[in-house]
């Protein structure tokens, strides 16, 4: 096994003449937990869905643990695409067995409780999925992805659904197998719960890679913003700034300007008499994520 | 891995509701075929053989477990490929529809084995059902009728058939009805590869199993040539082993055509499977 787990090399796909995706090229090392984002259509799932062999690529490779993709690699990748696809008629435990033999494994009962309790089915293992909520459904799809302990889980919105018990589950269940050495794919809109557990970013745009690395250098190298509290009213405080940067009010007395404004910004209230009571960067992955896309 | 995933999609079909009709569906019609038989079964036989009663002197009681079972077997001709289709079309297409083909083809096996155990299947599915039918049409005739020489009316006369000599015909013509009903479930398969809800795969296959049948009774030299390479045409050559002596060649002939249409159908579905994105 090579330490680069995906290899994505000038993916494009085309729908109806129109790309989907367009000349997408990223690696992913062992360990990482990558969160992918993006808007609806910007091509997450169907660069998900090329990495596990669902879509054919119009151009481009994709590589895993070093090799191009062929069925036989999907032994190591658990994949929960979309929504969990189950069958009504089987039980939670019949899934674990299927899913189990079909990757080559002798399904114990051991192993499968242990699956069904750490996704908090183990109550409800012998019965027919068509009598679980949505919720149950997508966490025996997070079992599922974790059956013969693969390497490599992509997980395409798994909180989708998801009461906050559950998202708090998926969130500990993501670091967990982070520590035990796996490599994670977790492509949501939920930006936030992405910001808690991903050490990598890929952003895509318009079936474009328009940020990638690991989360700290992507928010660092784009324009981020500070919030200003001062004993003045904002408006007086954008006044005073009118002439060297544009600031905006988020508060009676606080005032949001570009990060690299944000020297100037105080040495001229200073210089006003004005006091700074408080300067407090903004670097959610939310505010990233917005002057990201924007900026394309 | 093949045997592995055959018996998992076997197992699967035998989980799902819907294949317990065809077995219900054969149950009932049987039972109404042999309540109708032990009421009126005399009068009817009688009506049928009125005509050859004035040319031939026909004794005995013909009206017996083995004529039952050749008339169910006749009468179920357009049914059995409708109710085997309804569980063929489900395994593609259904599978697309619950989303489920996209949880198999994100296991570690190749597209063209799923196809090629789906069809397998597919052999123990419709066998199973030809065995239920053997059991409740044959079986349970001879039990409620007993046994005769079996007269079997011929476009070209009659066929009378000594008692002793009808066991092995009944399981030829089953076992020749099993491989003339994989050839309309395996193409229910491949028409499942372009629709993601087994309704149009179903009414599909039944709409050119209809055409077929209907344009081979068309009486044109034209026609009749084409009709030779319909396999709706050759899955009747079940009733062949009724004949005296039994035309093996023909028999074999047809089971040749049966073959390569199972073959092709699938060999297809494996293609367009293995080209298929799946989307949803």
């Amino acid at each position: 096994m090579q330490d680069v787990v995906v290899e994505v090399c000038g993916l494009t796909k085309f729908y109806r003449n129109q790309a989907v995706v367009s000349d997408v090229t990223f690696r992913i090392g062992r360990g990482e937990i990558v969160g992918l984002l993006g808007a609806n259509g910007a091509g997450k799932s169907t660069t998900l869905r090329a990495m596990v062999g669902l879509v054919k690529p119009s151009r481009g490779q994709v590589r895993l643990f070093g090799k191009l993709l062929e069925p036989s690699l999907l032994r190591f990748v658990g994949a929960l695409i979309e929504r969990a696809d189950l069958y009504p008629y089987l039980t939670a435990a019949e899934h674990i067995g299927l899913v189990s033999q079909l990757k080559g494994l002798k399904p114990t009962k051991a192993a499968m409780e242990q699956l069904l309790e750490r996704v908090g089915l183990a109550s409800v293992a012998h019965q027919h999925v068509r009598t679980y909520s949505y919720g149950m459904k997508q966490r025996l799809g997070l079992a599922l992805t974790l059956v013969g302990e693969p390497e490599l889980i992509i997980l395409d919105e798994p909180l989708n659904g998801l009461d906050p018990e559950g998202i708090a589950d998926t969130r500990r269940l993501i670091t967990e197998l982070q520590q035990e050495g796996r490599t994670v794919i977790v492509s949501s809109h939920l930006l936030a719960e992405v910001e808690q557990v991903a050490t990598h970013l890929l952003v895509l745009h318009k079936g474009k890679l328009i940020a990638e690395g690991k989360i700290e250098q992507v928010l660092a190298s784009y324009g981020t913003t500070t919030i200003i509290e001062a004993e003045h009213s904002a408006a007086e405080l954008c006044a005073l700034l009118e002439p060297v940067c544009s600031a905006v009010q988020v508060r009676s007395n606080a005032i949001r300007v570009a990060s690299a404004d944000v020297p100037l910004v105080v040495m001229r209230l200073a210089n006003a008499g004005v006091r700074v009571t408080a300067v407090i960067p903004e670097r959610s992955l939310e505010q990233f994520y917005f002057a990201a896309t924007c900026q394309q | 891995m093949i045997p592995t995933i055959v018996r998992l999609e076997l197992w699967r079909i035998y989980r799902k509701p819907r294949s317990w009709i065809v077995f219900i569906a054969i149950a009932v019609l049987v039972g109404i075929v042999h309540s109708v038989m032990a009421l009126q079964g005399e009068q009817l036989a009688e009506m049928v053989l009125q005509n050859i009663k004035q040319q031939l002197s026909i004794e005995g009681d013909y009206l017996h477990g083995y004529l039952v079972a050749f008339i169910i077997q006749g009468l179920l001709l357009v049914h059995l490929p409708f109710l085997v289709t309804l569980v063929a079309g489900d395994l593609i297409a259904g599978e697309a529809a619950y989303g489920t083909l996209r949880l198999l083809f994100l296991q570690p096996v190749a597209r063209w084995k799923f196809v090629l155990a789906k069809f397998f299947a597919l052999v123990g599915y419709v066998g199973s059902v030809m065995l239920f039918l053997a059991v409740v049409s044959l079986g349970v005739g001879v039990a409620l009728f007993d046994v005769g020489d079996l007269v079997v009316l011929k476009t070209n006369g009659v066929v009378v058939l000594g008692r002793d000599d009808i066991l092995w015909r009944f399981a030829g013509a089953y076992a020749f009805n099993w491989l003339g009903l994989l050839v309309p479930a395996s193409l229910a398969l491949l028409l499942g590869c372009f629709a993601d809800n087994a309704l149009a795969p179903v009414v599909g296959t039944m709409a050119i199993v209809i055409v077929m049948t209907a344009v081979s009774l068309l009486d044109v030299p034209l026609i009749e040539s084409l009709a030779d390479g319909f396999f709706t045409t050759h899955a009747a050559a079940w009733r062949l082993f009724f004949d005296d002596p039994v035309p093996f060649d023909t028999i074999r002939n047809s089971a040749v055509v049966l073959v390569m249409h199972c073959v092709v159908f699938c060999f297809v579905t494996a293609l367009v499977l293995q080209r298929k994105d799946i989307r949803s």
